[in-house]
């Protein structure tokens, strides 16, 4: 913490007892080996009680009683503090700390931001050996949950974020009959409901994704495949 | 013409006193008074008890290389009667040692101020002559 003196006269003023003169364009610094003077000296305490003399503690412009408690060598009642990086203030009732986040990492929090999107789909078609894709966006964002409705079970699916991530690629009639004997809310967040032929992905944190994320399906059963009917996708659009 | 008495007194005088010193430590600016044993000089200085004294020599040093005035004052305590002795000029430059005549008051203090310019871990010194 400084000791930094600023004359607000428009002419230098003389700390006599401490045998300087405070010029009235340049600040004047007392030098760290004077403290002990400046501490014994009065004639500064009335400059200081005027009004024609102001400290600074190196971040901040003190008042009367503060000055003359730091020149003194009395610690300030008020703490006053500075963020290093960017001199946000960190100490009154309205200031605020801030904190740098990272987005799209597991360790960091996802941006949520007012950009949420529900998307929908009742467009119908068949589902074949291979991958097809039902819904895919390009861009950044979170993913917050979807549902996709079939004519019938067998469907492999498979979510992948930033062309490679792949989230879970499981086939519907395992959730069926893995909740045929523990039910759903497990913990897991898909279920897959067979009366209605309807899987669900319901994650219990947003997944955030960075470029782009594809749902796709493709039928692994037997006999006539199995078509979507629709889907309800839920994401954020940031870019 | 004083006799070989008077004469050796003086000489005495002036072996006896040349530890008139102040100093000032850090950066310095002008109006600056120097300290003798950490009290300004202008509130209480260096007390001259010679009879008749004069200043013959001032010696200035600094750590820089600084260009400043040096003013020497007596005073009878707490700049009461503060009168300017002379200056002595320092032109970029760490040492300086100028001869110089100023007569003093005797029973008056001495004290020392930058007067113009600044300078670094400053520390300023005389040397009296007198009669004892």
């Amino acid at each position: 913490m400084s000791k930094i003196l600023d004359n607000t006269t428009g002419a230098p003023i003389a700390i006599s007892d401490t045998g300087v003169t405070v010029d009235n364009v340049t600040n004047y610094t007392i030098p760290q080996q004077d403290y002990d003077l400046w501490a014994a000296s009065s004639d500064i305490i009335t400059e200081i009680g005027s009004g024609n003399i102001i400290v600074n503690d190196g971040s901040f412009n003190l008042s009367i009683s503060d000055g003359t408690d730091l020149i003194k060598d009395i610690f300030p009642k008020q703490i006053k503090l500075l963020g290093d990086s960017d001199g946000t203030k960190i100490g009154n009732v309205s200031d605020s700390l801030k904190v740098v986040t990272t987005p799209g990492s597991v360790s960091g929090a996802p941006v949520l931001s007012e950009k949420l999107r529900i998307l929908s789909s009742i467009t119908s078609f068949a589902l074949t050996g291979s991958y097809q894709t039902v819904y895919t966006y390009t861009g950044s964002g979170i993913v917050t949950g979807f549902d996709i409705r079939f004519t019938k079970s067998d469907v492999l699916l498979k979510f992948t974020l930033d062309a490679t991530e792949v989230v879970f690629e499981i086939n519907t009639s395992n959730i069926e009959t893995v909740e045929s004997s523990f039910k759903s809310g497990t913990g897991v967040p898909v279920q897959y409901d067979s009366t209605k032929e309807v899987f669900t992905f319901d994650p219990r944190y947003p997944v955030p994704f960075t470029t782009s994320f594809k749902i796709e399906a493709q039928y692994v059963g037997g006999g006539a495949a199995s078509n979507v009917l629709g889907y309800l996708v839920s994401h954020t659009k940031e870019t | 013409m004083g006799g070989p008495s008077e004469f050796f007194q003086s000489q005495l005088a002036v072996s006896a006193s040349p530890g008139f010193t102040w100093g000032r430590s850090g950066n310095t600016p002008s109006g600056t008074w120097l300290l003798n044993d950490t009290v300004p000089s202008n509130k209480a200085g260096r007390t001259v008890s010679l009879s008749a004294p004069s200043i013959t020599q001032v010696f200035v040093a600094s750590e820089n290389i600084d260009t400043f005035d040096i003013g020497i004052y007596e005073h009878e305590g707490d700049e009461i009667n503060l009168t300017l002795l002379g200056t002595v000029s320092i032109i970029t430059s760490r040492t300086g040692v100028f001869n110089v005549a100023f007569p003093v008051t005797s029973g008056r203090q001495l004290a020392t101020k930058i007067e113009t310019g600044s300078a670094k871990n400053v520390v300023v010194g005389t040397q009296l002559a007198g009669g004892i």
